[in-house]
């Protein structure tokens, strides 16, 4: 048997080995509710939380920033581990947890909706998850089934349908439990594979604080233009910022997010289920930003940002390693596509139509978004473009403000719900095509504000519309109290 | 010679980056402080 034959079985192996325990752990939720899903343990939850949190983006492209800007990335790794973990399960996880058990609600959606009094922003709400979540999950899919064609000998539309694939069976096996235990096992390979090459990087440079010293020696350049182990100054280092805040913050009101705080079994599992989904992201996003910082003074100079974590992996690991962080990448990928590819089924199956969701309607569901992701990924438009990266921020902007009224301040309120929801949606919409230089569709219309993110646009714009929606008369926000 | 000139390079960071990179030490260690004291213990109701 020589070396090639011996690559390829192992490989084969290790993905015979990923692929049964993906569908052994999916299949653990049969016979469970597929909309709700029921409590999980602590780890389940921490590892299933990560998992959803963090996709090929955070992983490779951001992995690539950290090269191109320096150090100054942990600040993203800070913001993700404090207010969008720490802050999430320490003020709205629990509260999340007690609106639903009270409004019956099976899905955010519906939380929303019948939290704010109007069953109709529930519906419309579950619109716009259905359509921006679903074409977002095929720029996942697709993400997957490239680092997929690194180790698998198959054309990229075949790994693209085959990655959208497992993504729906996994939702319609197993329902959420299902999307959950199979995330929590993706959680773990991330992080195998990235303490794998984090370990790497750190041999190469002599450790971590030796890495520090020697990156603080490299000359500035036009995007660190105060060094490598520095915030820059001006519009790069408030684009670090901007990027700390959106990756931070609109994750709040993310539905498949949101879902997560629905299968919290006591409000004592939340200390644990915190602080272990704390220490995996730190390892997790922490760790690759900070070697990824300290591959530049290794690596050859790379034509993009995108290529840099694909060349450390080949510069610095076996072939077994290589292929354990391919499949850590692909982890991050299909776990967010299984988290979408569930909120989407379920605004098809149960919100939209606003009735229980029946076995068949659930199919309908799952097939439709394993159909719009497939084939969204297999063509290069211009418009699914735009909704892939505009996904994460219109998300935010349009259920971010309804849902901190409801579960963080007890407010409920028809009118201001959907000002806010409209307002929000429109602004940061507007501000994508009109305004941002990186989207949008003309020369920009306020070329002094082009660089503040759309998201932060629609929040204002969302605010504005929940004060107005609340000045209508009859319709002034109620507080409500929760047995907390 | 202090003890501590070991950790002379983090004197090389500005004061937001090594704020973020202590914030995620910190995140770390009480993470790990807080799931040792809340593992159940033998004999102990949970």
């Amino acid at each position: 048997m020589n070396g090639s034959t011996a690559a390829v079985l192992t490989d084969a192996l290790i993905l015979a080995l990923y692929l049964g325990l993906f569908f052994h752990l999916a299949r653990k939720g049969r016979g469970h509710d597929a909309v709700v899903g029921g409590d999980v343990s602590f780890p389940v939850q921490a590892f299933a939380y990560v998992a959803t949190y963090i996709s090929a983006v955070a992983l490779v492209g951001f992995g690539g920033l950290a090269y191109t800007y320096g150090l100054q990335m942990i600040l993203v790794a800070a913001g993700n581990v404090w207010l969008g973990t720490w802050a999430v399960y320490r003020f709205l996880s629990w509260p999340t947890r007690q609106w639903q058990q009270r409004l019956k609600a099976r899905s955010p959606a519906q939380l929303l909706g019948l939290g704010h009094h109007s069953p109709l922003l529930g519906r419309a709400l579950a619109l716009v998850f259905a359509v921006f979540l679903a074409v977002y999950a095929s720029a996942v899919i697709k993400g997957a089934a490239v680092l997929l064609a690194e180790i698998l000998p198959l054309p990229l539309w075949t790994l693209i349908w085959l990655t959208a694939l497992a993504a729906g069976a996994c939702v319609l096996m197993g329902g959420l439990r299902g999307v959950l235990y199979t995330e929590a096992m993706q959680g773990v390979v991330m992080l195998l594979g990235i303490l794998i090459i984090v370990g790497a990087v750190l041999v190469r440079v002599g450790g971590p604080l030796d890495g520090m010293e020697a990156l603080s020696l490299l000359p500035p350049d036009a995007r660190a233009d105060n060094g490598f182990t520095a915030l820059s100054s001006g519009e790069t280092g408030w684009f670090i910022i901007s990027l700390v805040l959106v990756t931070s913050v609109a994750v709040w009101a993310q539905p498949q997010m949101m879902q997560r705080h629905f299968a919290v079994a006591s409000r004592n599992q939340l200390a644990r289920t915190s602080a272990l989904a704390m220490l995996v992201l730190t390892l997790l996003v922490g760790g690759i930003y900070f070697a990824s910082s300290l591959s530049r003074l290794f690596l050859p100079p790379v034509a993009g940002p995108d290529e840099v974590i694909p060349l450390l992996v080949r510069t610095l690991l076996p072939h077994v390693g290589m292929e354990l962080f391919v499949l850590a990448v692909v982890s991050a990928s299909l776990s967010t596509a299984t988290a979408l590819c569930h909120i989407a089924a379920v605004a098809v199956a149960e919100d939209v139509p606003a009735r229980r969701s029946t076995r068949p309607a659930w199919l309908l569901g799952v097939s439709l978004c394993v159909l719009i992701s497939g084939a969204c990924a297999q063509i290069k438009g211009q418009l699914i473009a735009l909704l892939c990266a505009t996904s994460w921020g219109m998300v935010g902007a349009t259920a971010l403000v309804p849902y901190l009224a409801l579960v963080l301040f007890n407010r409920r309120s028809a009118s201001a719900a959907w000002g806010s929801a409209c307002l929000g949606f429109s602004a940061c919409l507007a501000w994508y095509l009109l305004v941002s230089r990186s989207t949008a569709l003309v020369p920009s219309l306020l070329p002094s504000l082009a660089g503040i993110p759309p998201f932060f646009a629609g929040l204002a714009a969302s605010l504005f519309g929940w004060a107005a929606g609340s000045l209508l008369p009859l319709a002034a926000p109620r507080k409500t109290s929760l047995p907390f | 010679m202090s003890v501590l000139s070991f950790l002379a390079p983090l004197s090389r960071l500005d004061a937001p980056t090594l704020l973020g990179l202590l914030s995620l030490v910190a995140a770390a260690l009480l993470s790990v402080i807080s799931l040792i004291r809340r593992a159940p213990h033998p004999g102990k109701p949970s």
